[in-house]
């Protein structure tokens, strides 16, 4: 099924789109790459919050209001930027190791985010363990994430 | 001896061949990366605090007060591993356009920064706290961020031209 779905994904109009402009693969990436530092940027100022490293005087739910837009902002760039890139390259990308691990750290980082991390980042009563698990897992399956794929382009 | 010889000669020297044929090349490469993604995401907050659009509850200095540390953290990272890849690929790099570019734009960013910061000496008392600060401070954190995009996308570009 996922062989199929390489197959269908490089011989569409937006993978054979991507691929076949002079410049499509780069500029996705670029953007892929704002995305990264939208991101980044947000999962490390939260989670260093989290863990009482800064922003002390500010209370969670206020930082968390303050990152969210601009951290989603940087999810949605790098779904619409990697998607682009998988397409133009995806039979390739089916025989790379780093890349399945990339996916399965992306699916697990996502689900992460959009349920234990929204729920501690939103109140100020949670746990400061829970708080100190969930800012060092952000930090952990993000940065993940971004080594994993780093990682696509060199084996 | 010309710019470029001396390129050829890091490029060639034992070091820069150590780096280039290392198993952990791709290591130093995603360190960079996620260097820029730390200082850069870093630098991002305080601009769109100095712009007025986000943060406005705090002072301008406290948050450049909280995101110091990690910004320059990030900024070593970079800086250190982007040096070791240049060492690696120093005269390619000077042959490539975009490497100029990525120079130019780190050089403004700089010099903006500079700017920023001689402004601020002077005056911050006066919008530390407001939540819009002056046009000048405002164009500044724009700036940055701009520059900032164009060292990224210029540095990606050169991956891609070598």
């Amino acid at each position: 099924m996922l062989l199929s779905l390489s197959e269908w994904a490089e011989a569409s109009w937006w993978g054979t789109y991507v691929r076949e402009s002079t410049q499509g693969f780069a500029i996705a990436s670029i953007f892929l790459l704002f995305g990264i530092v939208l991101l980044l940027g947000g999962v490390c100022l939260m989670s260093l919050r989290l863990l009482g490293l800064i922003l002390r005087d500010q209370p969670v739910s206020q930082v968390g209001r303050d990152v969210r837009r601009w951290t989603l902002v940087g999810i949605v760039a790098t779904l619409v930027a990697g998607p682009s890139m998988w397409a133009a390259t995806a039979l390739r990308y089916y025989d790379s190791g780093p890349f399945w691990l990339e996916m399965q750290l992306l699916a697990t980082a996502l689900v992460f985010h959009l349920t234990l991390y929204d729920w501690v980042t939103r109140r100020d009563d949670a746990h400061p363990v829970l708080r100190g698990v969930t800012g060092i897992m952000a930090l952990v399956l993000w940065f993940g994430v971004g080594v994993a794929g780093r990682a696509i382009g060199f084996f | 001896m010309t710019l470029l010889e001396l390129c050829q000669l890091i490029e060639n020297s034992y070091i820069g061949t150590s780096i280039r044929e290392s198993n952990y090349y791709w290591m130093l490469n995603g360190t960079h990366v996620l260097g820029i993604g730390i200082s850069v995401g870093a630098i991002l907050w305080f601009d769109l605090r100095a712009m007025g659009i986000n943060m406005r509850h705090m002072r301008i200095s406290e948050v450049y007060r909280q995101i110091n540390a990690w910004m320059l953290g990030g900024f070593a990272a970079m800086v250190i591993t982007g040096v070791l890849l240049f060492w690696a690929r120093a005269a390619s790099s000077y042959a490539n356009p975009y490497f100029l570019i990525k120079l130019a734009a780190m050089a403004l960013a700089f010099a903006n920064a500079m700017y920023f910061n001689a402004r601020t000496k002077r005056g911050i008392a006066a919008w530390d706290t407001v939540p819009v600060p002056p046009l000048s401070v405002r164009l500044a954190g724009l700036l940055s961020i701009l520059l900032w995009f164009a060292v990224i996308a210029a540095g990606r570009m050169m991956a891609y031209t070598f």
